[in-house]
């Protein structure tokens, strides 16, 4: 395995900065050690050498950014730059609206003019927090399907006039394999040190599974605690907005900022009990907490492989170590909610698409309008009875919170996939994620790197899964993981170059 | 035709999309599978109560 230290290389300067995590540029930013305008040079520099290896960016916003760079160097030599991600880069998946530049949702078929409606609330206040957007990052044509030839890019670095033709998301440990989706550029920027924080979209998974193949961090916080509003949908009912960074500190310091309800979004709303502080609750430890532990659909399951259960006993181990008590759940219809996410949101992302499929059905790529089709498939009382199925499971899930104070499972069963694979990687690869209950639940979850997987090099996850609103215990429980770890701090060689 | 062939082309064409002859094959071949998947939702023992509604998360659920 390859991999690069992120405290290692050029300690101390803005070039090694750019692989450290979100936090400490902040604090580097603060106390003088490096400028805005250096960071945002660094990570430009570096998008030049790696993006066309690696396929992170549909487009980047340079002139903007180092306006944006000037402006926040200005305003913090004036005493007017004290929050806390003053000045500090990120990235957008190309699902959510920005005003530097338009949104395509990696398609040709979105009208240009949908992207011309104001920020939604998550971009809004990320920018009001003093956060420089560096550019759209690469997803699955609306969020939906799997890299194939027709429509990506597949020969990286390559000219391609092709309208069909997107960047294909390579993965920054191994390039032959996919980097995750849908938020791929958003996970494999943050691990290849692009920007230190990269907006994302779940709705069976979508930053989750980028994090934990890229081997960073990253949260699906409670449906509705964080305003949804400027993202092409794709599943209005099950679709999330939420960090992919480096640390799970990171993740709490931006869920400060983006989290809270917003007109906006009427799905959206205050966090029973008051608003969290999310980055102060993250001390206290995690001593006596009971940790149920999900294992027989997941890790002992049929769709798990050897080298990831190992890594997740190993991080049950520190879970322990840390003075958390394990204590064996089973979970409840967890095939049955994986199927309510799917059934319902191909019924949600049909009706959305239904006019554009009729119009415009051959300039979709072929892996999304087979997808979108399925919807067609699927009746009224399929969809309501998906509904009925989802609420039992909030209600029975709920219930182990009674006993336990999170729940852990691998967040995948495999590492990534080759890229180019079949219908039977596909289909592994589709029973292989554990993170699509989750949508339909509206349940938080957080995932965070546990290790690799020594003969491929590719890393592993853990999901940390909490009861609605309390996002907190899960990122509490991740930060401890990540004091006594150091998987969130290993870089692929790649990011150094 | 196979009764899944003609099953997927006629919710098809009620939706007034026309993918190609290989494509309505394609998912026809998916068709059971989706079907299987949910007839296991109609197993659960649903509650009476409604729905998950739009925003459907309740603190302490």
């Amino acid at each position: 395995m390859s991999t690069l230290d992120a405290d290692a290389g050029a300690v101390g300067t803005t070039e090694g900065l750019r692989l450290a995590p979100l936090l400490e540029q902040a604090a580097a930013l603060r106390d003088g050690t490096t400028t805005s305008v250096e960071l945002v040079t660094a990570c430009q520099a570096a998008a030049d050498r790696i993006d066309p290896l690696i396929g992170t960016y549909i487009v980047r916003f340079d002139r903007a950014a180092l306006e944006a760079a000037t402006a926040a160097d200005e305003a913090r030599a004036r005493g007017d730059g004290g929050g806390l991600l003053h000045g500090v880069p990120f990235g957008v998946k190309d699902m959510l609206v920005t005003r530097e530049g338009p949104t395509t949702a990696q398609s040709v078929v979105l009208d240009p003019t949908w992207g011309d409606q104001p920020e939604g609330a998550v971009v809004s206040r990320l920018r009001a927090a003093g956060a420089i957007p560096l550019g759209k990052t690469t997803t699955m044509e609306f969020a939906l399907g799997y890299p194939d030839q027709e429509h990506h890019n597949w020969d990286a670095g390559s000219e391609d006039d092709s309208r069909h033709r997107f960047p294909l998301p390579r993965n920054p440990w191994n390039r032959s394999h996919w980097a995750g989706g849908s938020s791929s550029g958003s996970g494999n920027g943050v691990a290849a040190g692009l920007f230190p924080l990269g907006l994302g979209t779940d709705t069976g998974g979508s930053i989750r599974i980028p994090a934990a193949f890229c081997g960073v961090s990253g949260h699906k916080p409670t449906f509705g605690l964080v305003p949804k509003s400027g993202c092409v949908p794709l599943g209005f009912t099950y679709d999330h907005i939420g960090p992919l960074a480096r640390t799970v500190a990171d993740c709490a310091a931006v869920l400060d900022v983006i989290a809270g309800p917003d007109p906006s979004d009427p799905t959206s709303r205050a966090r029973p009990g008051g608003p969290e502080r999310y980055l102060e609750a993250l001390q206290g430890g995690i001593d006596g907490l009971r940790i149920g532990v999900g294992r027989s659909v997941t890790a002992d399951g049929p769709w798990c492989d050897p080298e990831v259960t190992a890594c997740f006993d190993q991080a049950l181990g520190v879970l322990e170590g840390a003075g958390g008590r394990l204590v064996e759940v089973d979970l409840p219809y967890w095939d049955e909610l994986q199927n309510a996410t799917f059934v319902g949101m191909s019924v949600e992302a049909f009706a959305w698409h239904r006019s554009m499929l009729q119009e415009h059905w051959r300039d979709y790529g072929r892996p999304t309008r087979m997808r979108l089709a399925l919807g067609a498939l699927i009746s009224g009382a399929d969809y309501v009875q998906a509904q009925r199925v989802r609420r039992t499971g909030q209600r029975l899930v709920g219930e182990l919170f009674g006993s336990v104070d999170v729940i852990v499972t691998p967040t995948l069963g495999t590492v990534a996939p080759l890229l180019g694979g079949g219908r039977a990687d596909r289909t592994r690869q589709l029973r292989s994620m554990f993170t699509a209950a989750l949508n339909a639940l509206g349940f938080p979850a957080l995932v965070v790197p546990m290790g690799f997987d020594v003969t491929l090099g590719l890393p592993t996850s853990l999901q940390i899964v909490a009861a609605p609103f309390e996002d907190s215990t899960a990122l509490r429980v991740g930060h401890v993981f990540q004091q006594m770890t150091d998987w969130h701090r290993r870089s692929p060689a790649l990011a150094g170059t | 035709m196979s009764d899944a062939t003609e099953a997927v082309r006629a919710l098809l064409e009620a939706a007034r999309i026309h993918p190609d002859d290989d494509e309505v094959a394609s998912l026809a071949r998916q068709y059971p599978g989706l079907r299987r998947e949910i007839e296991g939702l109609y197993r659960v023992p649903a509650d009476d109560d409604a729905p998950a509604p739009t925003s459907p998360v309740e603190a302490g659920s």
